[in-house]
């Protein structure tokens, strides 16, 4: 049973221990009468747990969800300033189905009081919220540690000790062994220090750009995980402090799927990603996408597909379901249940043979949309209808560097960045008055030049369809079947998350994929393949920094004197690449760092390939200062030096956007639904009375360290952020909000400000709030064919790639090590779970108390093991972890095995977020006690030592080298029966 | 209110509640659709504030067939999810095996009831019951179980599993109106355990 929880909360919620007083029992065994209804709370009686009451005097706040990053609205029931309920909010079109009467849902579009007929749904994570908030592993002091980092000692210190030795830096440790003399740079001095970075900082100066590495307050390095506080933590980072780099943790989410959706589909940056326009699909292929358990909103996409595509929507009944993935997710357990759908389980990093292989179909058997793909320019896709059009016509010089020709290349007398053959010759493209040529070879000028569609023909046609199937490891003929099925559907598409792009050859197959969608005319259309999401916007003024010189993660074009620079460079990779960062720092490249702050992150747990990570945090001459802000004694914070801690999502101000499956606009307000707020000074206080804001924590810092923009004045003349609550106030004074934080306003009691969601479609295109220009889409990616492979100094390719897995320098994977790995890892996660803060949940572990590697039986009957049976694992980079308890030692860990057919053979399948040692699975100690620990929190095992280390690099997991995108699927491990 | 696209209207749930004379609160539970992501069971949870360990609503996996070879297609495999509250059966084993008659099943609308100060814990009624339906609370030392809120039930609201589906395929209703849905659907009813001889009223469809 659960310990008593902390003095300082309130609660009549069952976590407290009861006294069991046992009443006198009856004896009797009396006649069984029927009872009557209405008197419950007698039949019921006064032991036992009790449900919630639906009275006059419970209070609704309304706020936004964290439990994972799809932003869904909540609504939160308040008795007496405790938390009882979480139910979604029915204004918010994650968790609600309804029409508004007018532009904007107003509260009498719904009956959503606490005993209101319209109750909306979160996922099971958003109702184990209760739990979350009066989580006894929650930190509730800060924290110093007394040991070695990562020992697991630690003293209670004040805020005021914790921020003067963080900002003021000295010999912070010297009581602990080791550490006596070493003196440590405090924020203000590192955030105040202008002077260049050089030699003394630098062993690589002939590495640094011509106008050198920057000003040596980019020593400071801001670190997150999951991060909804923006914009005041970009503002924090980039504008107060002034550093270049806010390294976030999307290389090893999803930070390749974005950046190839916004470059393939020309979006404007952070309108995050693309899927089915679910209630007018017919047809949908999901490849690598958890749909019903995962993935951005997931309930809202689990309802779509569930309750709109299967049921309720106008193709409802032929509806067909193709999930692609080598695990039979609860998706595919979906889309088989009834045999409409099919399970098609690829191998692992087998993607880019499925997505170019029907690429190659569609083209070789004409079934692309021939009238769409032969649209030039924005005039002619006007006349046809249509809102964008592609390159497919654009002629593409076939010498390197390998632009698209221009006019002016091609000796015509108008200035035009591309060129297209129409009625006979090449025409500006702007020019042209029809459709252009589409599959097209011809010399210009003495230049070779083809269309993008030649060239995507040509790339399709080096492989044969049997060679595709034989790659993916799937039946003769499925690519050429599936496609023929796609291609002849009303509402076709194909969608993906991480499974394709999360790989080395990541950002080629999600080209590949967005290509296929391309050729049957789908973008931004009702039942397509729909892109952007429009987010109600604020903002904050203020005189602010502006940040200079190199982000440490490298993600920059590489500017050096030396030719070949020692560790990788991402210059098109839109979103940081923190796992470069994470192995660099044992190099000092591209220079030595001063201090880490790691907010809402845990790196040492959530990193594929993780054991280096783990090592270099720990090592106080590459890392001097690491503090966290945490909720909780994460696995990367139990390493820190410091740790701050936050309060807990239902204890916060901020606010959050959705996802493109919403085509109305929103944004959801985040406001404390508990606690107390000072009416004067509007601090804040919740459940655990010395945990802070991250925000007030971070507008502290700025203050204390004399940065711009918060504090007296932060936001602009006479506007003071001295807190969380200030600087949100001002925010949604602004643009597209009025009411700042008025408790009175619509806005704060509606928890946000929702567009009408019934308003979604134009015609046969989904709405985007506020328009969106008819736009070209990009097959052909200029700007990646001609960025070279700074490891190689060859150019990347502009087409998608027939690739499985390949190191930092473009070279596959020896093929002989397969012979002594034959596995492949593979990963997932449920639908109760969340990377790294679910474990801690009792309620949510409850549900399934551990997990198990994920065998096939045919491969069980090999190794000579059932379920239950243990084994062990290697990897062919694998090192000991002293972390984790099923370290073996030399590499090798052993797990305990489940068979099962919903992994295809040869796979080896630990799912995400179990095998914790942190956030209270391993016993740690304050001022010498023992805290609170539950070896329920780390049960089951993880995978994430065993990912296979860059064989060139050697100490970094593989990654994209375009977006950096880390290869999370089908590294090659050794299983033995233990 | 109910949700647009609602499967079942406000108008026959209001009709439901209002109904005068025996009849029996059901949950209709459309396992063509159960993601098993397990809402139905956290919001039971927040809902009546069970402790880790008492879980009146779980949800089970079960997997059929076989698939072990990649050169043929994977045909024969069906994985489902199964939520599993307690069933309020016509002729309760819990009620029955109750010895001292601690467990009741409403004249009004047939929601069988746990009553807390009679119950001496002795986890009879757990052994009867086919489903797994009473949970011991070792705080308290008596059982307990899924009450379809009746709480909530009581003031014309719909159960707390039912408006946390996120698939929106758990149904509250009177039985004579669920059965005239699922034949609308054309679904094949399934209740579990025919055999058992409870006469479970929660209903199933595949």
């Amino acid at each position: 049973m659960i310990s008593t929880l902390t003095q300082n909360s309130i609660t009549r919620r069952s976590f407290v221990k009861v006294s069991a007083a046992l009443t006198a029992a009856a004896g009797v065994l009396g006649r069984i009468k029927p009872a009557s209804a209405a008197e419950w709370r007698d039949q019921l009686g006064s032991r036992g747990t009790k449900p919630d009451p639906i009275s006059e005097d419970v209070r609704i706040v309304r706020s936004v969800c964290l439990m994972c990053h799809g932003g869904c609205g909540l609504q939160a029931k308040i008795k007496g300033g405790e938390l009882i309920k979480l139910d979604g909010n029915p204004f918010h079109p994650n968790c609600y189905d309804y029409s508004a009467k007018g532009d904007l849902a107003a509260e009498s579009d719904l009956d959503g009081g606490p005993a209101g007929k319209d109750v909306a749904s979160l996922c099971p994570k958003g109702n184990a919220g209760v739990f979350a908030l009066y989580n006894p592993a929650r930190l509730t002091h800060p924290l110093k540690r007394v040991g070695p980092r990562g020992s697991g000692q630690w003293k209670k210190i004040s805020w005021e000790e914790a921020m003067e030795e963080i900002l003021n830096g000295g010999r912070l440790f010297k009581d602990v062994p080791g550490e006596e003399k070493r003196h440590v740079d405090g924020l203000n001095k590192i955030l105040n220090d202008n002077s260049p970075l050089g030699p003394e900082d630098s062993a690589y100066m002939d590495e640094a750009p011509p106008a050198g590495w920057g000003p040596k307050r980019n020593q400071f390095v801001w670190m997150h995980g999951r991060n909804e506080q923006s914009p005041l933590t970009p503002r924090f980072v980039k504008e107060v402090c002034g550093v270049p780099h806010m390294l976030n943790h999307c290389a090893r989410c999803a930070g390749t799927f974005y950046n190839v959706i916004e470059d393939v589909l020309n979006l404007p940056p952070y309108e995050i990603g693309a899927y089915a326009d679910l209630p007018f699909t017919s047809y949908l292929i999901s490849i690598g996408s958890n749909i019903t358990a995962a993935d951005y909103p997931m309930q809202l996409r689990t309802r779509k597909l569930q309750k709109w595509a299967k049921r309720l929507g106008p193709y409802a009944k032929e509806f067909k379901h193709v999930v692609v993935d080598p695990w039979l997710s609860s998706g595919a357990a979906k889309a088989t249940h009834n045999g409409k759908g099919e399970w098609i389980p690829i191998k692992p990093a087998a993607d880019a043979f499925f997505l170019v292989g029907m690429i190659r179909w569609i083209i070789d058997n004409e079934k692309f949309n021939r009238e769409y793909l032969r649209l030039p320019n924005e005039k002619s896709a006007k006349a046809a209808g249509r809102r964008n059009w592609t390159d497919m016509t654009y002629l593409v010089k076939q010498t390197e560097p390998k632009t698209y020709l221009t006019a002016a290349e091609a000796g015509l007398p108008v200035q035009a960045d591309y060129v297209v053959m129409a009625g006979g010759s090449p025409t500006a493209f702007h020019e042209a008055e029809g459709p252009a040529d589409l599959d097209a070879s011809v010399t210009i000028k003495g230049i070779p030049c083809k269309t993008v569609f030649r060239m995507l023909k040509e790339r399709a046609r080096e492989k044969t369809l049997e060679e595709c199937d034989r790659l993916c490891d799937i039946p003769k003929g499925t690519i050429a079947r599936l496609s023929r099925e796609f291609t002849s559907a009303k509402t076709p598409v194909i969608e993906m998350f991480r499974g394709p792009v999360q790989q080395t050859n990541g950002w080629w197959n999600g080209q590949a994929l967005c290509i296929i969608n391309m050729l049957v005319d789908n973008i931004d259309r009702r039942g397509g393949f729909s892109p952007g999401h429009a987010a109600y916007k604020g903002k904050v003024g203020g005189t602010l920094r502006k940040p200079e010189g190199v982000p440490v993660d490298c993600a920059k074009k590489y500017e050096g004197k030396k030719p070949v620079p020692t560790r990788p460079w991402y210059p098109l990779a839109r979103r940081t690449v923190t796992p470069n960062f994470l192995s660099n720092l044992k190099h000092g490249y591209p220079y030595k760092i001063k201090a880490i702050l790691n907010y809402y992150n845990d790196p040492a747990y959530t990193m594929p390939y993780n054991a280096p990570v783990i090592e270099n945090l720990k090592n106080t001459d590459l890392v001097p200062l690491l503090f966290s802000i945490d909720a909780y004694m994460g696995e990367t914070s139990s390493l820190a030096d410091y740790i701050l801690p936050d309060t807990e999502y239902l204890e916060r101000f901020g606010g959050f956007k959705t996802y493109p499956p919403v085509n109305t606009q929103v944004w959801g307000l985040r406001q404390p639904v508990v606690g107390e707020l000072d009416p004067k000074t509007h601090e804040y206080r919740g459940v655990h009375p010395d945990a802070r804001m991250a925000d007030d924590v971070l507008i502290e810092i700025g203050i204390r360290c004399g940065l711009p923009g918060f504090g007296k004045n932060g936001g602009g003349d006479g506007i003071d952020l001295m807190n969380s609550w200030d600087y949100w106030n001002e925010y949604y004074k602004h643009e597209d909000f009025k009411d700042g934080l008025d408790p009175n306003s619509d806005f704060v009691k509606m928890g946000g400000k929702f567009e009408n969601p019934t308003k979604e479609y134009d015609g046969e295109y989904c709405r985007f709030p506020g328009g969106r220009p008819v736009r070209a889409l990009f097959a052909y990616q200029q700007k990646v064919a001609t960025t070279k492979n700074c490891m190689t100094g060859s150019f990347f390719d502009g087409l998608p790639t027939y690739r499985g897995i390949f190191d930092c320098t473009e070279q596959p994977l020896d093929p002989k090590l397969w012979a002594e790995y034959p596995f492949a890892l593979h990963t997932h996660k449920d639908a109760w779970h969340t990377q790294s803060r679910t474990a801690q949940n009792l309620w949510l572990m409850s549900i399934q108390p551990q997990n198990f590697a994920e065998i096939n039986p045919a491969e069980a009957v090999k190794l000579g093991v059932v379920t239950g049976d243990w084994v062990r694992v290697k990897s062919p980079s694998s090192i000991p972890v002293k972390e984790y308890a099923n370290s073996l030692g030399d590499g090798w860990y052993k797990f305990q095995v489940r068979v099962t057919s919903r992994v295809r053979p040869g796979v080896f399948s630990v799912s995400q977020s179990y095998g914790r040692w942190g956030a209270g699975a391993r016993m740690w100690y304050v001022n010498g006690k023992p805290q609170y620990q539950d070896d329920r929190i780390g049960a089951g095992f993880h995978i994430n030592p065993l990912y296979m280390a860059d064989p060139v690099l050697k100490d970094r997991i593989l990654m994209d080298p375009v977006a950096g995108g880390t290869q999370s699927y089908g590294t090659p491990l050794r299983v033995e029966r233990l | 209110m109910a949700e647009r696209g609602a499967f079942i209207s406000q108008e026959v749930l209001d009709a439901s509640f209002k109904k005068r004379g025996r009849k029996q609160f059901a949950l209709w539970i459309d396992l063509e659709y159960c993601v098993g992501c397990n809402s139905c069971s956290m919001a039971c949870k927040a809902e009546n504030n069970t402790q880790v360990g008492v879980d009146y609503n779980r949800v089970i996996t079960v997997e059929e067939g076989e698939f072990t070879d990649p050169s043929k297609p994977a045909k024969d495999m069906r994985v489902y999810f199964v939520p599993m509250p307690c069933m309020h059966c016509g002729k309760p084993a819990c009620v029955a095996a109750c010895p001292v008659g601690a467990i009741t099943k409403r004249e009004e609308d047939g929601i069988v009831l746990i009553n807390g100060d009679k119950c001496i814990g002795c986890r009879y009624c757990a052994w009867a019951c086919p489903y797994g339906a009473p949970q011991y609370n070792a705080d308290t030392q008596t059982m307990e179980k899924c009450t379809l809120c009746v709480h909530r039930v009581d003031k014309g609201l719909l159960p707390a599993c039912v408006t946390a589906c996120i698939a929106r395929t758990r149904f509250f209703g009177e039985v004579n109106d669920l059965t005239a849905l699922i034949r609308q659907k054309r679904a094949k009813e399934v209740k579990l355990s025919i055999e058992s001889g409870t006469k479970p009223s929660t209903m199933y469809s595949m």
